[in-house]
């Protein structure tokens, strides 16, 4: 899943749905307004993994991701354990354990991707709204800004801007804060820029033309008080949904940077880095691999799954297009 | 095969490679051969000698007799100068194809070569060095005739073989090699390994100093030693053709060399005097060299040299890969020092392998020691050292196949002590203690932040290296600095550099460590310094000095000695584990270590340079 | 023609603005004298390298001047040096490209070959079996991130049966069919199937669409036969959304070629721009972006012009614009 899906989300299906109901006059019940099986099992998993990221420390079932698995006073290094009773994912080449690093990981990957997309929203958001309900000179400068952010493919650009922002920390001292995590963060926000702002601006312009709008415009109505009362209103439904798609997308996105080598500093263990530490030794201990793989995959789908279900429940229909 | 994002990632840390290299192989050590440290294992390995060169599978990890471990592949023979006759007759021709895991992106030219074992197993197919280490450990003179000292070791006089040529037709003489040694001398990391050698204001230009070299006729020239460069003061320089062997006697073309100044793009197609020809070079692809028929070199029984057709360099960064290429064929000779590779191969069965586990690096930690903070205690430092489980770390992470370190001399080398008072086993109690000490006394928290380059290995272990500090109490965070940078950041002292993870410091004898751990090459924080830790301890001065200047080996190995029990005594560096090296070939790969050397002595593979070999001899029997 | 040459006039400004910014992000913070320079070099390059390499590639000047010389370099084909490498940045280009090239193209290729059929039927059958399932299984695959595709694929085909190496070889298939069909299948695989399952979405619900409208039922009603309805009328009325898909992706295709790049040891241009990202080797960077961007924003460009052209309706509106 990358960004440039963001591009056509799975909204447009809905768009088809709806016009093809309207137009058959079908059987197909409206949506209802209760989650599908699909969302409530995304909501479940999100709910756990989220209380278990939290209360790790807390939890003392769960070992902490630094220490060595020791089974009869030797450290369970080089994938000894299996999936088991004492370490539930097994251990990986050092002998942590492998469940501990997952669940520990799930903090960095959720941070990741919970502050890259609300940076992405309240950034682009922004810049989607001024640039719809302004129309004219803005939107042009914004659609260029956006296009330019669009036209480099994501990879390409976090590649280029987190290594510049890793060699810049080394060399000024303020910058001290901005570890890898914060690095990959910003990087993730900035690439979630471009397209949340096209999905509000889209947004923003049908809206724009809402009876509503036009009514509190012929009343005199400030702009900044139309858009914060009238228009933000509505997009929420909208913002909602991309943000849970795009929560995907990004935590994804993040797997694919430690792939590359971008990863969060040693010892935060995040499941990208995971997956990319262990998959040589995939031989000698599948665990280390696929538990890490299916927690990114089930987090990831669980996100689209709500994504996809408030797309259908708010009825989302914007041009992607 | 070729590097890429991950493999890039997988590159271990080289530096230590680098750095050895520039400079200076190893030290000689004339009388080696008479304590029966002999290294090369005495008479024993002779045992096995010619017959090893047929025998399908050669694991050599013990030789046998006194010697604690087993060296270079036995097929060699050893001590005895003798040549010898390779059992087999070699078939001429064929392209072997080479793996090596490092590629420091460089020109090739001498002076500028950042270069680690990898890049001078391949500039030594093009380069010839003015003299090479024999299986004895001591240096021979190679592309010179003869490399004379006067009686007290403070002028040492070079005579070169006559009518050899570079690739391209320019003649090998006193004007091009003292050209060389003059180029190759103003690198600066180079330089710093130069420092007492006399300098002279230049002839071209008088505000330019430099060596000072006398040309006595058109093959010989004299070198004058000088304490820190002065030439009114000559030092006894024991083993200073030492660094003949090294990257500063490699000598290239000077018709090469000057156009390389006028165009950088001709700075990577090489020109030297070497067995091979340079053919073709793509950076972290492949290397190609073709057969030099002009060689000046023959085997005893007169056959020109070297045999093979061609050799292609390829880069594959990861130890794993670089196996599975060999199983598949890909390749067919490689060197690494991941113990998993290598034990992996080994259990099959199916490959020559032979192990080098002397004269090799050391894996540390190295700690600028100027740096004001935690790490500029000693008690700091040795609880950090104290914590450490080695053999844990070894066998999590390098599939058990090193060797626990206890100082930086590993066997073999100079100075090499099986207990120099630092201990190798894991003490959290104690290294608790002194934590604590440090605490109360100075009231701050020990913290402090590891550095290392970005590969999978390293990861993990600096991943256990902090489990185990925050055990004792200390709080270290671990920071990924690129290859590119890491020296730099050694080499001017920038605030990131406090800890690093580092490999360095193979070669056979101390004198080659002078520069690194000598106060006169330490500069302060923000000043070019190749003593990166900036060490500043007269009793290891001392010692290095009377190293440089004793009239003996034996006085040598006594100072040597002295010195790694200063590092040890004051924790000064980390030591955490030896390599082993293991070249490993297809069985159809044969000459391996047996290539002798002009004047009789059988060259010595991986001396200097851990996981290097000699290419004249090798061939490929089908 | 006027459409035309407002677009290609943004096409032009995204690029100019792109390839700027990309090389003014790669120098930002390189202020003290000399920065540029000795970061290009690497490791501790004398004083004389460091003004040689400063006055050769004027690095001491202003921003526009240098992004000045770089262009018109590029323009004639000098696409700078790589002093790391000591080689053209052109040569180390023409090595890799190829491999990235063969990479997109088979991944849009067998993308479509796949998705298009596969939707057809989807829309053919609406809501029946094979469009309730398939549709299951395009969500999940359009929610796999491609590192977990990479490794699954890698562990069943490579560790598993063996069929093909684990390490990618460089093999054209001009040179050898059957290396390269081996070495390039699962690299490509990991691109086809995101591209194939988000292409799929889009198809069914734009023919989904057209399916219910007016002149398909008069079609049906005149007997026309549902083959020739799918595939001479619906899709080809669908290819618009296709097109834009494809250009859409690009980005994707891009980034995920760098990824597969990254996990099947292939040399192509994604691990030269890691590598080059990484040493901070300037002009590579650039060079790379360079030609990325243009392939991205050419390919749309063309599909946005072919747009117009075949679409009568919107000629119609540009004109009277």
């Amino acid at each position: 899943m990358s960004i440039e899906t963001f591009n056509v989300t799975p909204t447009d299906t809905v768009e088809a749905r709806a016009v093809v109901e309207r137009a058959t006059g079908s059987a197909t019940p409206r949506p209802r307004r209760r989650p599908s099986a699909g969302a409530m099992l995304g909501m479940a998993w999100l709910l756990v993994l989220f209380f278990l990221a939290v209360f790790a420390d807390q939890l003392s079932f769960i070992y902490g991701y630094e220490q060595t698995v020791q089974v009869n006073g030797e450290a369970a290094n080089r994938y000894a354990l299996g999936p088991g009773w004492t370490a539930w994912f097994g251990t990986d080449g050092l002998g942590k354990d492998v469940f501990a690093k997952c669940i520990y990981g799930a903090r960095t990957s959720l941070f990741v991707g919970v502050v890259a997309t609300l940076i992405g929203l309240l950034v682009g958001g922004l810049i989607g709204i001024v640039a719809g309900y302004r129309r004219g000179a803005t939107d042009r400068v914004a659609g260029i800004v956006t296009d330019a952010l669009l036209s480099i493919p994501a990879i390409v650009l976090a590649i280029v801007i987190v290594t510049k922002l890793s060699t810049l920390r080394e060399d000024q001292r303020w910058l001290d804060w901005l570890d890898r995590r914060w690095q990959i963060t910003l990087t993730l926000g900035i690439l979630a820029i471009a397209p949340l702002a096209r999905i509000v601006r889209a947004q923003t312009l049908s809206l724009r033309e809402r009876e509503f709008v036009l009514a509190a415009r012929s009343l005199g109505a400030r702009t900044g008080r139309i858009l914060w009362r009238e228009i933000l209103p509505n997009l929420v439904p909208t913002m909602l949904t991309v943000a849970f798609t795009g929560l995907g997308i990004l935590i994804a996105a993040e797997g694919a940077l430690a792939f590359l080598g971008l990863s969060v500093e040693t010892p935060t263990p995040t499941w990208g880095k995971l997956i990319d530490l262990n998959r040589d030794r995939i031989d000698d201990g599948w665990w280390a691999t696929v538990f890490p793989c299916l927690m990114l995959f089930m987090t990831v789908l669980s996100f689209n799954l709500i994504g996809d279900w408030f797309a259908r429940r708010f009825d989302i229909r914007e041009a992607t297009i | 095969m070729p590097s890429t994002i991950s493999a890039s990632r997988r590159r271990r840390n080289r530096i230590g490679a680098v750095l050895i290299v520039f400079a200076l192989g190893a030290a000689a050590c004339s009388d080696r051969k008479d304590d029966d440290e002999a290294v090369s294992g005495g008479d024993t390995a002779a045992t096995e000698a010619p017959a090893s060169s047929v025998a399908p599978a050669t694991t050599t990890a013990t030789t046998g007799g006194s010697e604690p471990t087993g060296t270079t592949a036995a097929p060699a023979t050893t001590a005895a100068p003798a040549t010898t006759e390779p059992a087999v007759e070699p078939v001429m021709g064929g392209t072997l194809v080479v793996s090596g895991d490092a590629e420091v992106a460089n020109p090739w030219t001498p002076v500028a070569m950042q270069c680690d074992s990898y890049c001078q197993q391949r500039a030594r197919t093009f380069y010839d060095p003015l003299a090479a280490y024999g299986d004895d450990l001591e240096v021979h003179p190679f592309l010179a005739e003869s490399i004379e000292p006067n009686a007290d070791h403070t002028e040492w006089t070079v005579t070169l073989r006559e009518g050899i040529s570079f690739h391209d037709g320019t003649p090998f003489n006193a004007d091009a090699a003292i050209y060389n040694l003059q180029q190759s001398g103003t690198g600066v990391l180079i330089a710093g390994a130069l420092t007492d050698v006399a300098k002279v204001p230049s002839q071209a230009d008088p505000s330019v100093m430099e060596l000072k070299i006398e040309k006595v006729d058109d093959l010989t020239f004299t070198i004058f030693t000088g304490k820190g460069g002065d030439p009114n003061q000559p030092v006894p320089w024991l083993d200073f053709d030492a660094y003949l062997a090294g990257q500063w006697g490699l000598m290239a073309s000077p018709t090469w060399l000057e156009e390389a100044k006028a165009d950088p793009a001709k700075a990577a197609q090489p020109v030297g005097t070497g067995p091979f020809i340079f053919e073709s070079y793509a950076p972290r692809d492949r290397l190609v060299v073709t057969k030099n028929p002009d060689y000046w070199m023959q085997d005893s029984e007169g056959r020109q040299l070297p045999y093979l057709d061609s050799i292609e360099f390829r880069v594959i960064e990861d130890g794993v890969t670089a196996g599975e290429a060999l199983r598949s064929g890909e390749i067919d000779i490689f060197s690494t020092d991941n113990g998993n590779v290598i034990a992996d191969l080994q259990e099959s069965g199916d490959y020559n392998i032979s192990q080098q586990d002397e004269l090799t690096e050391t894996n540390f930690i190295i700690i600028d020691q100027s740096k004001e903070g935690p790490l500029a205690d000693r008690r700091v430092r040795c609880a950090l050292s104290m914590a450490i489980d080695r053999q844990e770390l070894i066998d999590a992470t390098e599939g058990g196949l090193l060797t626990p370190a206890n100082g930086i001399f590993s066997p073999g080398q100079q100075g090499y002590l099986e207990d120099n008072g630092l201990s190798i086993e894991q003490d959290l109690e104690g290294a608790r203690a002194l934590i604590e000490e440090y605490e109360a006394e100075t009231g701050q928290q020990v913290s402090f932040p590891i550095g290392q380059t970005p590969t999978r290995t390293n990861d993990e272990i600096t991943e256990l290296l902090i489990g185990w500090w925050n055990e004792i109490g200390v709080d270290a965070q671990a920071t990924a600095v690129p290859q590119d940078q890491y020296i730099t950041l050694a080499l001017f002292g920038d605030p990131q550099f406090q800890a690093f993870l580092w490999r360095q410091h193979a070669g056979v004898g101390v004198d080659q460590q002078y520069f690194w751990w000598h106060s006169a090459g330490s500069h302060p924080d923000g000043e070019l310094s190749l003593n990166f830790g900036r060490i500043n301890n007269p009793a290891i001065d001392e010692a290095l000095d009377a190293a440089r200047s004793a009239s003996s080996e034996e006085e040598a190995t006594v100072a040597a000695e002295t010195v790694n029990r200063q590092f040890a005594e004051n924790c000064i560096y980390i030591p955490l584990s030896w390599p082993l090296w293991s070249t490993i070939s297809e069985p159809s790969v044969q000459g391996l270590s047996t290539f002798v050397m002009p004047d009789g002595a059988t060259a010595r593979d991986g001396a200097g340079f851990p996981g290097s070999f000699w290419t004249h001899t090798l061939f490929i029997e089908e | 023609m006027r459409y035309a040459l407002q677009r290609i006039l943004q096409f032009l400004i995204v690029f100019f603005l792109v390839t700027f910014g990309v090389m003014v992000l790669l120098r930002v913070g390189l202020d003290k004298p000399g920065d540029p320079a000795r970061t290009m070099l690497g490791g501790a390059p004398s004083q004389q390298q460091i003004d040689d390499t400063t006055a050769r590639y004027h690095l001491d000047s202003n921003y526009f001047v240098q992004y000045w010389y770089w262009l018109t370099a590029m323009l004639q084909g000098d696409f700078g040096f790589s002093v790391q490498n000591s080689l053209p940045v052109r040569t180390l280009i023409e090595n890799r490209i190829m491999t990235t090239v063969l990479l997109g193209v088979y991944a849009v290729t067998f993308g479509l070959l796949i998705a298009v059929p596969v939707a057809v039927y989807q829309a053919y059958r609406r809501d029946r079996a094979f469009d309730k399932v398939s549709s299951g299984m395009s969500f999940l695959v359009v929610s796999v991130p491609e590192i977990v595709i990479a490794v699954f694929l890698s562990f069943l085909f490579v560790v598993t049966l063996g069929w093909f190496p684990r390490i990618g070889e460089k093999v054209y298939p001009w040179d050898d069919p059957v290396e390269h069909f081996r070495n390039f299948f699962l690299p490509s695989l990991v691109l086809v199937l995101p591209l194939a399952a988000v292409t799929a979405r889009i198809l069914r619900a734009d023919m989904s669409l057209t399916l219910q409208s007016d002149f398909v039922s008069l079609a049906r009603a005149k007997g026309m036969s549902p083959r020739r309805i799918l595939w001479r009328h619906a899709l080809p009325n669908s290819l618009f959304s296709l097109l834009t898909v494809i250009g859409f992706q690009l980005g994707a295709i891009i980034g995920g070629a760098v990824v597969a790049e990254a996990y099947f040891d292939l040399d192509g241009m994604g691990s030269l721009l890691v590598v080059a990202a990484f040493g901070s080797d300037l002009f590579t960077v650039q060079a790379i972006v360079a030609l990325l961007v243009i392939t991205v924003v050419f390919a749309n460009l063309i599909i946005d012009l072919l747009y117009s052209v075949i679409d009568p309706r919107i000629r119609v509106a540009r004109s009277l614009a």
